[in-house]
């Protein structure tokens, strides 16, 4: 297969001076390979999205030589790290520089005495928990992609932790990191100017502002992490609901219990038991009296634990919960640290099955809208599969966000079966999920508390949500990228626009 | 593949759990064969193989584990001698409504 190359060559020699010709890649594979993620993709138009050129650098140095080469030619440029992402933001709209951000995979220093670590961002989790395991730290940013993401996408993304009511999510993890803006500035964005510092009030918190931009801001390459002590002792315990209004009830009660080292409980629906049951070896076996489930999980000194999960387990007794046994509990419990594993297949209409590909729509809501908010998503599912036999409905998750239960990370997931996509099923899908964005917008919720809201349908209600605080993204965004050459079409800003007109004057940087 | 008895290289023996789930031994489940005909389509699994991926499995959880704490607490060892836990008063509000100020 070929693919014309739509940079100038003059663009391709100049990025080979930079890195070197190993490292820019323009055959057909490196590009095609590089193109989508697991988020929902327009197979039927895979050819839009191939970047023009991969570049892969492996220092801030030549990330910022490469950006003011990009800046000065006007040409788009998209970051990627792991390429797990569920949402869309390291698939290029534009065409243009690809950086693969996976070289930077180097941990420059654990720090026990302050527990920080300071790595490159193309470096997974799971491999650097691995490194601290001698000095008795671990990192605690826990994404169902553990084994596969990388820091980079996890600080792109604004990261979700499965563990975050105990340990906060990738904000609070990331203490700084350096960041090499549109014109191949760098800066150390963080709490105030010292690299390790959690707390400052030192000018404006630029830190919140450049995490979850989708590559719209600026590209990390370095960043320094906030470690714990590896906790002693897991407790996980899942217990059964022969009804989703005391599951429903019981995991607000689990939040809200006040339980030191309660580190997140996780609210199964009716819907989401069903499809359990006819895939997954440890709910097959489940009685039908299992209609809803809900888990919990804690971390901390054996004694705390154990008290801890006693306190827990009297109050989903007292919703009528029924312990579904050890096994379960702790086999689950593990696979959610990686769900990228799960076998992907799904059933038409007719229960026949089919390979399917996993898509996660999720929410930020409240404990109270969630039964109104998922019950709307599974009709629109519902009617999606009416419309086209396509899709499959595999149910709903809420997980707490906090240690308080003040909001939950609630999830559909969706099968989708991208061998049949073309464009009609295509747009009943996009407005599909528009329309599971706007559910969640009217129940006073945010689209997405986890993976980004720049998807095709959801990006669409994104103006509606934020209201006159989009409009003041996009000035910050214009006068950090006036050329608009990161990521262009990501959240509809006005990239592309700009890029035609030749810029704009900008913020003049130093 | 090293030496192998006789009945690990044999299909086991199938049982219906459920409308669309069979199982081949204990704890070894399959979507029902009759519903994987024309997209996706199943192909015989040795007892030995089937083994080999639950083991696998298991192995992979136990060493997920691991990354994030020395050791596992089984709920069971919370249950109090008499096989149950003591029942608590609720005491945080259960009332979803917000007042208004």
């Amino acid at each position: 297969m070929t693919l014309a190359v739509g940079v100038a060559d003059h663009v391709i020699d100049a990025l080979v001076a930079i890195v070197g010709p190993e490292r820019v890649r323009t055959d057909a594979g490196a590009r095609t390979a590089r193109s989508r993620v697991p988020a929902p993709f327009p197979v039927h138009r895979w050819r839009e999205h191939v970047p023009d050129v991969v570049v892969l650098p492996r220092t801030t140095e030549e990330v910022s030589a490469i950006l003011q080469l990009a800046h000065r030619e006007r040409v788009p440029v998209v970051a990627r790290a792991g390429g797990t992402g569920l949402t869309d933001g390291a698939v290029p709209e534009r065409g243009g520089i690809l950086l693969d951000m996976k070289g930077f995979d180097a941990i420059y220093e654990i720090d026990p005495v302050r527990r920080t670590a300071t790595v490159g961002v193309g470096l997974n989790m799971l491999k650097l928990n691995e490194r601290l395991e001698p000095y008795g730290l671990f990192y605690p940013d826990d994404p169902a992609s553990y084994p596969t993401s990388l820091i980079g996408g996890r600080i792109g993304t604004s990261g979700w932790s499965l563990i975050g009511a105990r340990y906060g999510h990738t904000r609070d993890l990331v203490l700084s990191f350096v960041c090499v803006l549109a014109d191949g500035t760098v800066v150390r964005i963080g709490d105030g100017g010292g690299p390790k510092l959690s707390k400052s009030s030192t000018g404006l918190s630029l830190k919140h502002l450049f995490m979850g931009h989708q590559g719209t801001l600026g590209i990390a390459t370095e960043a320094t992490l906030k470690l714990y002590p590896k906790p002693e002792a897991e407790l996980s315990l899942f217990w059964g609901f022969s009804s989703y209004e005391e599951a429903h009830a019981c995991v607000d009660a689990l939040a809200g219990a006040g339980v030191a080292t309660f580190a997140g409980a996780v609210l199964f629906d009716e819907a989401k038991v069903a499809y359990l049951r006819r895939d997954d070896e440890a709910y097959i076996p489940q009685p039908a009296s299992v209609r809803a489930v809900v888990c919990t999980a804690l971390y901390g000194w054996e004694d705390e634990v154990r008290e801890g999960g006693r306190r827990l387990w009297r109050i989903a007794e007292a919703h009528h919960g029924r312990y579904l046994g050890d096994e379960i509990s702790e086999g689950d419990w593990a696979s959610r640290h990686d769900r990228y594993a799960t076998p992907l297949h799904g059933r038409l209409l007719d229960g026949s099955v089919v390979p399917m590909s996993w898509h996660c729509e999720d929410a930020a809501l409240n404990h109270p809208e969630i039964p109104a908010v998922t019950r709307a998503w599974h009709e629109i599912v519902a009617d999606l599969r009416r419309r086209h036999d396509a899709f499959d409905d595999w149910g709903t998750f809420a997980y707490t966000s906090a240690d308080t239960g003040v909001d939950y990370l609630v999830e559909i997931d969706v099968g989708i079966w991208e061998q049949v996509l073309d464009e009609e099923v295509w747009a009943a899908w996009v407005d599909a999920k528009r329309r599971i964005a706007e559910v969640a917008v009217a129940a006073n919720g945010s689209i997405s508390a986890c993976h980004g809201a720049c998807r095709a349908g959801d990006v669409d209600v994104v103006p509606t949500e934020l209201g006159a605080a989009f409009e003041v993204m996009e000035r910050i965004e214009e006068a950090l990228d006036p050329h608009g050459i990161l990521n262009p079409g990501k959240y509809r800003f006005r990239k592309a626009d700009r890029a035609q007109e030749g810029g704009t004057d900008g913020l003049s940087l130093p | 593949m090293g030496f192998r008895y006789r009945d690990e290289l044999e299909l086991a023996e199938a049982t219906r759990i459920s409308e669309v789930v069979i199982a081949r031994g204990e704890h070894a489940f399959e979507v029902d064969p009759a519903l994987m005909v024309e997209h996706v389509t199943q192909q015989p699994m040795p007892r030995w193989d089937t083994q080999r991926i639950a083991r696998a499995r298991s192995d992979y959880l136990a060493w997920m584990h691991r990354h994030f704490a020395r050791r596992v607490v089984a709920g069971s060892t919370l249950i109090d001698h008499n096989g149950e836990q003591r029942s608590i008063t609720i005491e945080h509000h259960t009332d979803t409504g917000v007042e208004g100020v």
